[in-house]
């Protein structure tokens, strides 16, 4: 008895999804600030913590400093360049942490239910009270200024967040058949939760971190403009614009208008790869795998 | 031996110990296909669970529920585990909805050989033949795809290969043809017939359709309200119903043989044993009941081949 699979014909009949060019750009730029960041000392004309007080201010295009330079005569593109390590990595650093304080705090609540569920729900509700800036700033006051503390306090502050998405997820997948059918198989339920439910889950999660990567670049750049975040003279984005404050009352507004656009860019693309993948969940969740 | 044996299942659900079932039961010899039959919400699912020791959250079980020589209600939770990597293994209903749709069908049949300790490559070369055997061309090529490029009856043909990889002692089978068309119907149960008959493995089938399961099982138990109100040979069932209820479903299923006959339908609706009346679950429906119907639930009564639960077996309505 054979027949056949008529559904194998079926993967290459199957029209490709155009993406939308907007996408392709953000991504694009996404690596580019990736890539400039990662490779800095390759890149970057001058060091970054050099100062040349005489050649302060330099409007951007002066020979040698094509972004000009800041008030201490640092060359902005090279501090640009050094800024989007910490920039970047900083945030990278909060996704991973509340992702993953998030995922087994969602995923407990939602399997063991009761008064576990209860707990950590509320829990996760007490978190969601706080701002997570006010939370950042909390950490700073009690263990300093530097990058640890914020990066610790905001992952905590965006725990609830995920929390709740995978929460939510988990119980909706859980009560699909194809988990029970696995503990029909004899497996446990930490092996039916990790290995199975939690894959799932997966691209759900993976919007949720893109979104909540760009709140954390925001979030941080606004500790280090409040002074908060990186100590000098390491630079982050935050903090260039906080030095060039002044810069821009003495009529030499690029020093603080480029890092701000590095800001302004890095999450507006963040946020359109995040949708995007948001919104090819919906599609596929409601066309069907 | 007996795949399975239940005897006088009760099954209560929280604090106000609200009863499922009363008494059930149900034996599956080895290599016996033995048909659950009943309206929905009659319990025949959750007898079938039972078997697994997978009771509803917070239930409280009485009597006894053997698989293969292992008491169910008894058994802890490696114990438990051990049972149903083992033994027992169960059909779904919607083979769909019953793979998980990101893992590859490879895995889906070599993980629970796996974790039984049998090597990959073994574990493989059973899948491979596990396909073959439930007709799937190109097998090698199946194991490398995902669910989504099958068809629902293809899929349903894995999910029976991988039910039958451990080589149980008992199959569930739980409506595993309600979610396929027709034609695709005949095929999987031909298909199970003939794998279990090879295998020798017990089946229980559940399902509500009366005459699928008088085509193929052995013997059929029919339950209503959590109770069996009937146990028939499968071939008496259609000639023979001894509780009015059997006869009240014959009567309301479509026949495409004989003589042109109006479908009637049951009347009233179908109870949980929680809301219904004392004494015979079914007289509030029944064409038969008199008041003798409420005094005690019946006890089963030889009537013909079968076992009937009922004061009035066989009567013809008046």
């Amino acid at each position: 008895m054979t027949l056949s699979v008529p559904a194998l014909r079926a993967r290459s009949a199957r029209p490709r999804r155009r993406r939308p060019l907007g996408l392709a750009l953000a991504a694009a730029f996404l690596l580019a600030v990736a890539v400039a960041g990662a490779a800095a000392p390759l890149l970057a004309p001058h060091s970054p913590d050099t100062t040349d007080l005489l050649g302060s201010l330099a409007p951007p295009g002066t020979a040698g400093h094509l972004l000009g330079t800041d008030s201490s005569g640092r060359d902005v593109l090279s501090r640009l360049l050094y800024g989007a390590r910490l920039s970047l990595l900083a945030p990278l650093g909060v996704v991973a942490l509340s992702t993953l304080l998030g995922t087994a705090i969602g995923l407990l609540a939602a399997r063991c239910g009761g008064w576990a569920d209860a707990a950590l729900s509320r829990a996760m509700d007490v978190v969601f009270a706080f701002p997570s800036l006010l939370l950042a700033m909390l950490a700073v006051a009690v263990f300093g200024p530097g990058l640890a503390a914020p990066v610790c306090a905001l992952a905590v502050g965006y725990t609830p967040f995920v929390g709740r998405v995978v929460r939510s997820m988990a119980l909706q997948e859980g009560a699909r058949p194809y988990l029970e059918a696995y503990r029909v198989m004899g497996f446990g339920e930490p092996w039916v939760t990790l290995r199975h439910l939690l894959p799932n889950v997966a691209p759900v999660l993976a919007a949720q971190s893109a979104l909540s990567f760009g709140y954390a670049l925001v979030d941080l750049a606004s500790l280090s403009y409040l002074g908060l975040g990186v100590r000098p003279p390491a630079a982050d984005w935050g903090q260039m614009i906080a030095e060039a404050q002044g810069a821009i009352l003495q009529g030499a507004p690029w020093s603080a208008l480029v890092p701000g656009a590095a800001v302004l860019l890095t999450v507006g693309c963040v946020n359109a790869v995040g949708g995007h993948i948001g919104a090819a969940i919906g599609r596929t969740r409601k066309e069907g795998p | 031996m007996t795949a399975l044996a239940i005897e006088g299942l009760g099954l209560t659900v929280g604090a106000g110990a609200v009863p499922l079932l009363d008494g059930v039961g149900v034996r599956v010899g080895a290599g016996e296909t033995v048909g659950l039959v009943g309206e929905s919400g009659s319990g025949k699912s959750l007898t079938a669970r039972s078997a697994l020791g997978m009771l509803p959250r917070g239930a409280r079980a009485t009597g006894r529920v053997t698989v293969a020589g292992t008491d169910v209600l008894a058994a802890g939770r490696r114990e438990l585990r051990e049972l149903r990597r083992t033994r027992v293994s169960m059909v779904f209903q919607d083979p769909r909805a019953a793979v998980n749709p990101v893992r590859r069908v490879g895995d889906y049949l070599t993980e629970g050989l796996r974790a039984r300790g049998v090597p990959a490559r073994a574990a493989t070369e059973r899948a491979l033949d596990l396909l073959a055997q439930v007709g799937l061309r190109d097998p090698r090529g199946a194991l490398r795809r995902y669910p989504h490029e099958f068809s629902g009856g293809m899929l349903q043909r894995v999910v029976i290969a991988g039910a039958l990889a451990t080589e149980p002692a008992l199959l569930l089978a739980d409506e595993p043809t309600t979610a396929l068309d027709v034609t695709t119907q005949a095929e999987v149960v031909g298909l199970l017939k003939e794998l279990q008959k090879a295998h020798g493995t017990g089946m229980l089938f559940v399902t509500h359709d009366l005459d699928l399961a008088a085509a193929i099982c052995d013997r059929v138990y029919v339950m209503y309200a959590g109770r069996i109100v009937e146990e028939a040979p499968g071939a008496a069932l259609f000639g023979a119903p001894a509780h009015p209820y059997t006869r009240a479903l014959l009567e309301a299923s479509p026949s495409v043989r004989g003589e042109r006959a109006a479908v009637k339908a049951v009347r009233g609706r179908p109870r949980s044993l929680a809301e219904a009346p004392g004494g015979c679950a079914f007289r509030d429906r029944c064409p038969l009941a008199g008041d003798d119907c409420a005094r005690a639930v019946p006890g089963t009564r030889r009537h013909g081949a079968s076992l009937a639960a009922c004061l009035r077996a066989g009567e013809e309505p008046r």
